[in-house]
């Protein structure tokens, strides 16, 4: 168990850079999630903490050891791979041993009581003599993780572990891991670019794009506060309205003219004002802050998603799932004044007001 | 007409063309072997004789046995050294970098020659008055200056040797280049970060996973030195005395030479038998790839 901690790594090869001066403190015990596009170089972050990726710049440190020059073997991490990374010629036994028998941490003796607790963990206890190939998806997934669990490493090392699977197994398996990773209490870094696994699992959340974590905070925190444009487009589904136009005595004002609803700021004249789909409430034609016509209406099952034409924008919000709309139909918007963002166009940051 | 006759009237001309370069061959070569048939004699082939030359080549030929020792030592020499270079070559080329198509193009170069060309050119060079590796020992180390390489017995055979594994070593390369690019990235990673050094990887990971590949080519290796022929033709021609005469060279030797054709394809005919194992492991080993 152990912090891990980034200074300014940077990962080019040639003119690309992947990874760009980025530092990050990943406390003990904490189950960090990094998220972001593909590209963004999160999952070479993680690499580069394994030790299978070299910085091109920058120091990495595990526990109270700087480990630039440490071979992957000698960081004393567990990793589980996007596509698992089993040997296809053991058993799921000697997959689980693997570790164990290759390090000689445990005598020989106890490894396999310590590969059956691993597996009855991760409920793996009957497929013990099977081949891997000889297994499913969830399966397979489940063997990676006894793999990485069967002894206690500094940290697990987390890349994409869920995307190869179906959508429903994944739910399931995020709990597993959530469960697991409360059990165990040990430092995850996890990469994904699924912002559920992000917001469900994570104690903080950094985002990343273009080599670089745009933003590092709770969930809610990157969820209820975004700091840039980048943050609030990416979090949330669906995505959140981001509409051009301009604040005037505390009004925003699209570029259409149309007023939409107070801010906090006082004025500007280049503004994006950021809105989430369930902080924008469908009423009568007239009785809210302005009037659109319904673009298109999706019933996702649990709500209906509603595109509204508002002049040149386009605004999506979540309304409940019993209400019926119409294409073409005129209805009002309410704007809850409490709940939205400004950001600035040019640098994409957000603008907060004085003592917000 | 039926589209199953069609079918086989469409295969018919070649399977008539196997069947007359290649059963039909096969056929008559075992007839002779059952006949005391020399070429020396009027009236081929003279005699039936059973399996005469079969037990005569077992039980009354020391030649005979010398060529299946020189064959054995030759095909294991052969086979362990062409393979085990070739795996470290691919071990190096594998990570690619800049010049690994030019280097892949080099290799290339050596298997785009015919064996017997091979044969000419190492019997020029190591010739002990004007051969480039008899000047390139007597710089380096003086006291191996002026040796007759090609008269010595055993390192006549070593140059032999050495030829077939110069010659080969680039095909089995460009083999085994395919069969480790074709192993999952992800099982090396997760047992370097599982804690095993670089042999272990390759012993507990690499190996086990390139086994298909490397049963392959080991077999394909033994079956084409199992019948070498012409390299050896023309690089010793079998010599000094019979140190380099591996069955093929010794069947042509008695056939052609000798005119004992009846003989010979007795001799040819006990060659089948290793050659069938191997083929047969040959073709599961590639048949049970491709149905997976």
């Amino acid at each position: 168990m152990a912090r891990i901690l980034l200074k300014n790594i940077t990962k080019r090869w040639g003119d690309f850079v992947a990874v760009d001066r980025q530092s990050l403190d990943i406390k003990d015990r904490e189950f960090l999630v990094l998220l972001g596009p593909s590209g963004c170089g999160k999952t070479t972050t993680m690499r580069m903490i394994a030790g299978l990726e070299e910085p091109t710049a920058g120091e990495v440190w595990i526990g109270d050891r700087m480990v630039n020059d440490d071979l992957p073997k000698d960081r004393d991490v567990a990793m589980v791979f996007q596509n698992y990374g089993l040997y296809p010629h053991m058993s799921v036994f000697n997959n689980i041993a693997y570790p164990l028998k290759i390090r000689k941490s445990v005598p020989r003796s106890r490894i396999p009581e310590l590969v059956n607790e691993a597996a009855e963990r991760v409920e793996l206890v009957p497929f013990l003599h099977r081949r891997p190939r000889e297994l499913s998806g969830g399966q397979r997934q489940r063997v990676a993780l006894a793999r990485a669990i069967v002894r206690e490493p500094q940290a697990f090392l987390m890349d994409e572990p869920l995307s190869n699977l179906d959508a429903k197994l994944r739910v399931t398996m995020r709990a597993e891991l959530k469960h697991l990773s409360h059990e165990l209490q040990i430092t995850t870094v996890y990469v994904t670019h699924d912002q559920i696994e992000a917001m469900t699992l994570a104690d903080r959340i950094g985002v990343m794009n273009e080599g670089k974590i745009r933003q590092l905070g709770t969930p809610d925190e990157i969820y209820n506060d975004p700091a840039n444009i980048f943050v609030a487009d990416f979090i949330g589904s669906p995505s959140m309205n981001l509409i051009s136009g301009r604040v005037e005595g505390h009004q925003f004002v699209t570029v259409d003219r149309h007023e939409l609803t107070r801010t906090a700021m006082g004025a500007m004249s280049q503004a994006v004002l950021g809105v989430r789909a369930e902080d924008i409430h469908v009423v009568a034609a007239g009785s809210g802050d302005v009037d659109g016509q319904v673009y298109a209406a999706e019933n996702t099952g649990e709500n209906v998603v509603l595109t509204l034409q508002l002049g040149g924008q386009r605004i999506t919000c979540k309304e409940d799932r019993y209400i019926r709309f119409s294409i073409g139909e005129t209805v009002g918007l309410k704007f809850d004044s409490n709940k939205n963002y400004l950001f600035d166009p040019s640098t994409g940051d957000r603008v907060r007001s004085p003592g917000n | 007409m039926r589209d199953n006759t069609l079918k086989y009237l469409l295969v018919l001309p070649a399977i008539l063309v196997v069947f007359a370069t290649a059963v039909w061959p096969l056929i008559q070569s075992f007839r002779f072997s059952l006949f005391q048939g020399r070429l020396t004699r009027p009236g081929f082939p003279q005699g039936f004789l059973g399996f005469e030359n079969y037990v005569w080549a077992l039980t009354e030929e020391p030649a005979f046995w010398n060529s299946v020792a020189v064959t054995a030592v030759y095909t294991v020499l052969t086979v362990g050294l062409t393979v085990a270079l070739a795996l470290g070559l691919a071990l190096l080329l594998v990570p690619g970098g800049r010049f690994r198509m030019s280097v892949q193009t080099l290799l290339i170069l050596p298997f785009a020659m015919s064996p017997a060309l091979i044969g000419v050119s190492f019997r020029f060079m190591f010739n002990p008055e004007f051969g480039l590796f008899d000047a390139f020992f007597g710089l380096v180390i003086p006291p191996l200056a002026d040796i007759s390489w090609l008269s010595d017995p055993v390192l006549a055979f070593a140059v032999c040797v050495m030829a077939d594994v110069w010659g080969w070593i680039p095909f089995l390369t460009l083999v085994l280049i395919g069969g480790l690019a074709a192993i999952p990235r992800d099982t090396i990673e997760a047992a370097q970060v599982d804690g095993a050094s670089g042999w272990q990887v390759f012993r507990d990971v690499t190996i086990p996973q390139l086994l298909p590949v490397l049963a392959v080519v080991i077999i394909l290796k033994s079956i084409f030195s199992l019948k070498t022929f012409d390299q050896i033709y023309m690089l010793t021609n079998g010599g000094p005395g019979t140190a380099t005469q591996t069955l093929s060279h010794y069947v042509y030797f008695n056939g052609l030479k000798y005119g004992q054709l009846g003989y010979s394809a007795a001799v040819a005919w006990l060659m089948v038998i290793p050659m069938i194992f191997l083929t047969y492991a040959y073709a599961k080993l590639v048949f049970r790839r491709t149905q997976q």
